[in-house]
């Protein structure tokens, strides 16, 4: 939306002693009003404050945050079919060797996890 | 699309560059500040909003789009912190027959010294004050700020014939309490204008 800056649009209403009285004592009431600076200070103390107890929210933190959330997602996703993989026809020594690769890869899918988060 | 100055500001506030910010507070705090105060006719409560505004732009700049001036954005978040304030604190309850009483009361010649004008401004501002908070915010935005008719309504996210109806009627409020009692004069007002 364009959204310039503009003076009021008096020819919208007609101008008159109303018009002019409230432009007039607005502007005189505020015109020379500026907020005191410990305003920006305590926004930046706020701001600090949050960055310590909340995540970062930084480009480089947000991608390690998607990565962490996809790898999750993954994770969750092999266990299905690893229930599949654990038929009773295949050989014990087979399904040993599946278990356990599977086993090591959610270890270490884990591990990762945990370390980004 | 080439991004605007308020928009190279946001995309290095997404990167968390508060400098950034400060930038944007400087730029945009005065106007910020003043409708704020205009419409609370508080200080504290003007400076609150104002470092609220500025914590909401920290907080959904990724929601801001970068190709657009901030300004329409940040004065809508002002007016809508204003509401809150105003329904928190409920100060909005100023009877306007204290106003008229004053008018009344006060001398009927034309205010030629400065105290004269300073009690014809407050008699003014609290005739404004005395408005509901709908038509005080249009009458802020409309005559302090300058905004035409379709920017106050993206503004309050309501449609144009409803802020010139708000107008209409705060204009005409206004006018018949203040006219009414025939302290202010057509004469008074070209001795500000």
């Amino acid at each position: 939306m364009s959204f310039p800056r503009t003076q009021p649009k008096m020819e919208e209403q007609p101008l008159d002693e109303i018009d002019q009285l409230i432009r007039w004592a607005l502007l005189d009431a505020v015109a020379s009003e500026e907020p005191s600076p410990q305003v920006w200070q305590d926004i930046k103390a706020r701001l600090m404050r949050r960055s310590r107890t909340m995540p970062s929210q930084s480009g480089g933190e947000r991608s390690w945050r998607q990565f962490a959330s996809a790898l999750k997602d993954w994770t969750l996703g092999i266990l299905t079919p690893s229930e599949a993989n654990w038929d009773p026809r295949l050989a014990s020594r087979e399904r040993s060797y599946l278990i356990w690769r599977e086993n090591l890869s959610l270890l270490v899918m884990s591990m990762a996890v945990r370390m980004v988060y | 699309m080439s991004l605007s100055e308020d928009g190279q500001l946001i995309s290095q506030i997404r990167k968390g560059n508060i400098l950034a910010l400060e930038v944007l507070y400087e730029k945009y705090k005065g106007q910020v500040y003043r409708t704020a105060l205009a419409i609370t006719r508080d200080r504290v409560a003007a400076e609150d909003i104002l470092q609220d505004c500025f914590l909401k732009v920290y907080t959904h700049v990724d929601k801001l789009d970068g190709s657009l001036p901030l300004s329409p954005w940040l004065y809508r978040v002002a007016v809508n912190l204003s509401y809150n304030w105003a329904s928190a604190s409920r100060r909005w309850l100023i009877p306007l027959e204290g106003v008229i009483d004053h008018l009344v009361a006060g001398t009927r010649t034309l205010p030629e010294s400065t105290f004269e004008r300073g009690e014809v401004q407050h008699v003014i501002q609290k005739a404004i004050a005395s408005l509901s908070f709908e038509h005080r915010v249009v009458i802020v935005l409309f005559y302090l700020d300058g905004f035409s008719l379709n920017e106050i309504a993206y503004i309050l996210d309501c449609p144009v014939g409803t802020v010139k109806s708000r107008l209409h009627y705060a204009r005409q409020n206004l006018r018949r309490k203040l006219e009414r009692d025939r302290h202010l004069s057509p004469e008074v007002v070209y001795e500000f204008s």
